[in-house]
């Protein structure tokens, strides 16, 4: 049986959902996958004694669109397609939906949990259809707590109850003998089936549990407001915290709601009381230096069994109840907690995503629809560019009978009309991208370089262009005989920033730069479907290469003497460069005091217009070209 | 369309609108929209969990014995403006079906997130709106019909603004915030954990007071909004306070004459609300914001519109209050 089984904090936080229907909305951060499915076959267990229907368990993920969740026309003569949500479906099943990521959902799937997380009606209103009822659902969301800010705050807010999955440390080191342990913990096995997970014991007592009424005091409900920050209101987690409370005071059979049940709740939730918060944070301003002593402690990693229960070696007779390396943060019942840091990131969370992410997108340049996006639904057509037959077809037979009545003969063709055209809705396309190719080593601190960059910034910020960075010679270089690539999805994103800060480095990869370059100009305008329409690419760099292009590659260097090499290397990668058609490409000249004319030499190599960036008095080389 | 055993389950798990706790700027604008139906409809700007759509929602269920005549933000233009049953014309039969315009004639017309609507749709429903008409040119079809309806969206304006066509087409605004009062805050949630629990009750076939409570005094807060309504066209405008609606308008930099008319009927209504006889400077004065929050000119500019101490002092000193 899994550990997680074992972890009573853990249980209990689920049988709070299956009683309470206002707590139906999980999210988890920073969960394997696999441990995202165990938590899901256990509250498909949970909420089969108190759904009151049979369970069924579904996923949504990147790629789904409105058609998929919420169906379209029937073909004549068929069973209309199952659609995900549907009144039929609702009257005869209970839903467990669980996101694997939601930083990475579908727009359609977003703007649905939008809709259907926490609602108290659902409508539906499309293709020929129309139902209302009320839903009768529980989420399940895993994120990565470092891609909270690509998700809309709007949507984080439906999640009532949240988790924290904290999982080993990848970089720590264990025995042969747990690394076995751990696999076989791993393996799939039977144990994942829903009617082997949770004793009947717990099934019995929830079940007793969901008719008890709990009396709610108001002082004691006052208390919720303790755990929030004063002078603020955030609705929902009031009332997520006080629902929590009322659970677990069901739970435990409790027919008055007290005090504990609400610590115990804000402790599960990793809430603490304003007034304690202050106070800690009071006394962490004094005892800073102690504190820091005791960071290297571990964290509030409680496992699921108390420590005396670990075996420090592996007994192959109790193989399978060796500790699972990926545990709920929760000890024993007197301290544990779901969610030992903050639950909710979102509040500080730098923000990575577009504004209106969930509203539909815009196509910028308005002069031609753009071909290029990912198709996110389907909407009435004028032309046939970028038709999507199917559905073209589909409304086309809704008529036909009608249209074809007057036919004879055995063949019938399908009669279309131009009502009838349909189009691919398309997402955001990669319109733009901003490569930069940055030598570190050639801007020195008399240079305004960044001035000169900001102009191209502001560009990249209005067309929503993402970013390539490619790190010539970069203070930080893992390797410093190779030049290092970032990528970003905007401007905005925070390791940008970080690295246009960065200070130099010793060696000047500049022939792996292009090399780069290239590369990921090849990938941008050849590969995929979701081809970029246009590139700026910015070299911002003296020419003077000092690492060969077969150092970098083998990052070694087999030559006592260089010579021109690295010069040359960088050179010809240039003029590889330059093929690309779709691609401006822009010298930013650092006004070098030695070689002076290697950036006018790289500039024609790489068949790009030429920019002075003036150094810091303002002084620009006498005759420089533009 | 959903039976009508269906929807009466449904509208028994709505909170009673007399329940709800603070919001007294929303409710204000639904019922004077309800009162003064040319008015034209009401914006309701917010951030999350600050009851916007419960409070709709509540209010159509007391006012209209329904639930409001909903448009999500995925609905097609099908059902929106009107089609063909496809049942029905897979088997060679035309028989229309009704689109969620034609439905919310002489009911209320409500777009949950209106700024995450589809643009197309949005334009649809503008034009709807404003001429008081849905022509249904489509699939063959060629049909007419008059729609005079309350139009009610919600939106959180972290999700993206609206367009200033769109927002103009609202007669009044409000901007809800959450209530950070401890009082309150307490009320809110005794609320809705006794609303939790008379579900609960329901649902096991037992009576629940607070239900029976709240459902009794919606019947008799119905009556006066109703009663407000059948007033309305009594009120009369004083020439005074016809001049503050027009000054309103000019210091506020409010394009064309919308604003005086909108401002005026606006104090009409909330006279009748307070069953009052004549309009005066004292309705316009609480009414004013509602009209003129989302037409300032840097309203189209944001996605919220600004509307702090100094607007409301302008608003005073224009009337003469200080």
């Amino acid at each position: 049986m899994s550990d997680l089984t074992s972890n009573q904090a853990l249980i209990k936080s689920l049988a709070c959902t299956a009683l309470s229907p206002g707590l139906r909305s999980i999210l988890v951060f920073d969960a394997p996958y696999s441990g995202l499915q165990h938590l899901a076959a256990m509250l498909e267990q949970l909420l089969g004694v108190t759904a009151g229907l049979p369970v069924q368990p579904y996923q949504l993920g990147p790629f789904e669109t409105d058609d998929a969740v919420w169906g379209s026309v029937a073909l004549p003569g068929k069973a209309p397609l199952l659609r995900l949500f549907s009144q039929e479906r609702n009257a005869r099943e209970f839903q467990l939906i669980t996101i694997p990521d939601l930083a990475i959902l579908s727009q359609a799937a977003a703007r649905t949990c939008t809709m259907l997380v926490g609602a108290e009606v659902v409508h539906l209103e499309r293709h020929e259809q129309h139902q209302i009822w009320k839903p009768r659902q529980c989420w399940l969301a895993g994120c990565t707590r470092a891609d909270v800010g690509k998700i809309s705050p709007h949507l984080l807010d439906r999640f009532a109850l949240r988790m924290h999955w904290h999982d080993i440390d990848p970089t720590e080191q264990f025995s042969h003998q747990k690394r076995v342990a751990n696999l076989l913990a791993h393996v799939p096995h039977d144990s994942l089936a829903t009617d082997k997970l949770l004793s009947p014991t717990m099934l019995r007592q929830i079940e007793v549990a969901s008719h008890q009424r709990v009396e709610m005091p108001p002082a004691i409900l006052a208390r919720v407001m303790d755990y929030l920050p004063h002078g603020q209101s955030y609705p929902r987690r009031e009332i997520a915290l006080a629902r929590f409370a009322l659970a677990l005071a069901q739970f435990a059979g409790s027919p008055d709601l007290h005090e504990e049940h609400v610590e115990e709740a804000a402790r599960l939730l990793g809430m603490t009381a304003q007034a304690d918060a202050e106070q800690e944070d009071a006394s962490e301003e004094e005892e800073e230096p102690f504190k820091r002593e005791t960071q290297e402690e571990p964290p509030e990693q409680l496992s699921a069994q108390p420590e005396s229960a670990r075996p420090q070696t592996l007994d192959t007779s109790q193989t399978q109840q060796v500790n699972m390396p990926e545990t709920i943060s929760s000890p024993d019942i007197e301290t544990g907690t779901l969610c030992s840091e903050n639950p909710y990131p979102e509040d500080t969370a730098f923000v990575e995503r577009e504004a209106a992410s969930l509203q539909l997108s815009i196509t910028p340049y308005s002069y031609s629809r753009s071909t290029h996006g990912p198709i996110i639904g389907i909407e009435e057509s004028e032309t046939l560019s970028d038709l999507a037959i199917v559905s073209t077809v589909m409304s086309a037979l809704k008529f036909q009978k009608i249209r074809c009545s007057t036919q004879q003969g055995k063949e019938r063709k399908i009669a279309f009309e131009p009502t009838d055209l349909r189009r691919h809705r398309r997402g955001s396309a990669l319109e733009h991208v901003l490569m930069i190719l940055l030598d570190y080593t050639s801007v020195r601190d008399n240079v305004n370089w960044q001035d000169a960059l900001l102009p191209y910034l502001s560009q990249a910020y209005a067309d929503r262009a993402e970013i390539v960075l490619i790190k010539v010679g970069a203070e930080d270089a893992v390797h410093e005989l190779q030049a290092e690539i970032v990528n970003a999805r905007n401007i905005i994103v925070p390791s940008i920033g970080e690295a246009l800060e960065l200070g130099s480095g010793k060696a000047s990869p500049l022939a792996h730069g292009f090399n780069l370059a290239r590369a990921r100009l090849r990938h941008l305008f050849q590969h995929g479907r979701t081809l970029a329409r246009a590139a700026t690419f910015l070299v911002i760099s003296d020419g003077r290469g000092n690492v060969p292009r077969e150092a970098s590659l083998k990052n070694s260097i087999q030559k006592n003497i260089i010579g021109q090499e690295g010069v040359e290397d960088a050179l010809a990668e240039a003029v590889r460069v330059s093929i690309f058609q779709r691609v401006e490409t822009i010298v930013l000249n650092p006004q070098p005091l030695d070689y002076p004319e290697l950036p006018e030499i790289l500039a024609q190599a790489l068949g790009a217009k030429i920019q002075i960036i003036p150094h810091a008095d303002g002084h620009e080389k006498a005759g420089a070209a533009m | 369309m959903a039976d009508d055993q269906d929807e009466q389950e449904l509208l028994r798990t709505i909170l009673p609108y007399t329940s709800i706790v603070g919001q007294e700027k929303l409710k204000l604008a639904l019922e004077l929209a309800y009162i003064a139906p040319r008015i034209g409809g009401v914006l309701i700007s917010g951030k999350r969990g600050t009851a916007k759509s419960t409070t709709v929602r509540a209010f159509a269920s007391m006012m209209y014995k329904r639930l409001p005549v909903t448009i999500p933000i995925n609905a097609t233009e099908d059902r929106v403006v009107g089609g063909w049953d496809v049942k029905q014309l897979l088997e060679s039969a035309l028989v229309e079906q009704r689109g969620l315009l034609e439905e919310a004639h002489e009911n209320l017309l409500y777009v949950d997130e209106v700024n995450l609507l589809d643009d197309h749709i949005v334009n649809i429903i503008l034009d709807v709106i404003s001429t008081g008409k849905l022509i249904i040119q489509r699939e063959g079809r060629n049909a007419q019909r008059e729609v005079k309806t309350i139009f009610v969206g919600t939106m959180n304006p972290e999700e993206g603004g609206l367009r200033p066509q769109l927002q103009d087409r609202f007669g009044l605004m409000v901007n809800v915030e959450a209530d950070a009062g401890y009082e309150n805050r307490l009320r809110i949630l005794e609320t809705v954990l006794a609303f939790d629990r008379a579900l609960q009750e329901e649902e096991d076939k037992q009576t629940s007071p607070f239900l029976v409570q709240g459902r009794e005094a919606d019947e008799r807060y119905q009556v006066e909004i109703a009663d407000a309504q059948q007033r309305f066209y009594g009120v009369k405008l004083e020439t005074e306070t016809a001049d503050k609606c027009v000054k309103l308008a000019q210091a506020f930099q409010i394009e064309g004459h919308r604003g005086d008319y909108l401002l005026a009927l606006a104090s009409c209504a909330y006279a009748a609300r307070l069953n009052d006889s004549r309009a005066t400077f004292e309705h316009l004065k609480s009414v004013a914001e509602l009209v003129l929050r989302h037409r300032l000119l840097i309203a189209h500019q944001l996605s919220n519109a600004v509307w702090g101490e100094e607007e409301e002092q302008r608003v005073l000193e224009i009337l003469g209050y200080v």
